[in-house]
């Protein structure tokens, strides 16, 4: 599993970096991603953003740590292209 | 006209129905930018070579790193300066002729309709719906022509507004987009090439409106599409129920709806 620290990021820089995580990870043969951000919009619009991408990426699970704090898990499928 | 001003304008001054008096015309007008962003850079840099004689660029922003790849007068040192100094400074370098001044000010709608009054055209900058309510409101109040641009991924959309002849942004748009459609981070995407095309095309209108010369998006909205290379104009009407420019002004304030923190304006 990889790990994305966002904390400190806002939007949409906390969907820039993601997508370009998920990206690198989606061409070299997918994986699972941890996102960790401490902006509370981003829960909600870093899996809009990445399922309006269209690439298959799946959101497996939310964790809320307290305070700001949340992990976002992602399913980074391989890419065919 | 000097002899500079000759030569400068002389491709533009050799142009069908533009001449000296049209040139004149253009030296002549005060203009405001709202915004020195994406689309004012465009904007107010063929405002600039045009030769409209006084343009004051209004923005409280200052340059970021992600500005860079569309806000073109800016470089990397500029990076936490004040972008409405730098951009009239350079726009004064450009050309001479005219005066270009920066505003530092933040438009709310508290303050638009004082900092916008005397002008004889606005131009819209702006990239969020409290600023372009506020800017609409305060040009029809004004009675002073608007020339409204907005932009967003590869979508551009431009209409020109002449307060008591044309529909106002508010006629079209009477409510900003409700709060569930408040744009994704992806949405918050742009390309320089595509606030260059529509900051051009409110330009376009600007200047050919301010030399007195007929213009092409009276009442009328063009939807700029370049997935496709759309270009399309839909026509548009006052609304009598408009709280602008219809029976009674209304003074109506707008939540911003966006949770985009980056700015253009």
């Amino acid at each position: 599993m990889e790990t994305l620290d966002l904390r400190g990021e806002k939007c949409p820089d906390t969907f820039v970096y993601t997508k370009i995580k998920a990206e690198e990870m989606g061409y070299s043969g997918g994986g699972k991603l941890k996102v960790i951000v401490d902006y509370p919009p981003a829960v909600e619009s870093i899996p809009r953003s990445l399922a309006e991408e269209g690439r298959g990426y799946k959101v497996l699970e939310v964790k809320h740590l307290g305070g700001r704090t949340y992990e976002i898990y992602i399913e980074v499928p391989a890419f065919e292209d | 006209m000097n002899l500079n001003e000759i030569k400068r304008y002389s491709r533009q001054l050799i142009l069908p129905d533009f001449g000296t008096r049209e040139q004149a015309r253009l030296k002549k007008a005060k203009v405001a930018v709202t915004g020195a962003g994406g689309l004012g850079c465009p904007i107010s840099t063929y405002l600039t070579l045009a030769g409209v004689g006084e343009i004051h660029i209004f923005d409280f922003d200052r340059v970021e790193l992600s500005n860079l790849n569309r806000q073109f007068l800016y470089t990397p040192s500029d990076v936490g300066k004040p972008k409405a100094k730098l951009a009239a400074e350079r726009l004064g370098e450009i050309n001479p002729e005219i005066r270009v001044e920066g505003i530092e000010e933040r438009i709310t709608y508290d303050n638009a309709f004082e900092l916008l009054k005397g002008y004889d055209a606005i131009v819209d900058g702006t990239d969020n719906f409290a600023v372009r309510y506020a800017v609409n409101d305060a040009a029809v109040v004004n009675r002073v022509p608007l020339f409204h641009g907005a932009a967003l991924m590869y979508e551009g959309r431009a209409m020109s507004i002449i307060p008591g002849e044309t529909a106002c942004f508010r006629c079209v748009f009477p409510e900003p987009p409700p709060a569930g459609m408040i744009p994704t981070c992806r949405e918050a995407g742009i390309l320089g090439s595509v606030v260059g095309i529509v900051g051009a095309i409110q330009a376009s209108e600007a200047i050919r409106y301010l030399a007195g010369l007929e213009i092409g998006l009276k009442n009328r909205l063009l939807i700029v599409n370049v997935d496709e290379m759309r270009f399309e104009k839909v026509r548009i009407a006052r609304s009598s129920e408009c709280t602008a420019c219809g029976e009674k002004f209304v003074p109506r304030p707008v939540e911003e709806v966006c949770v985009v923190e980056e700015g253009d304006e």
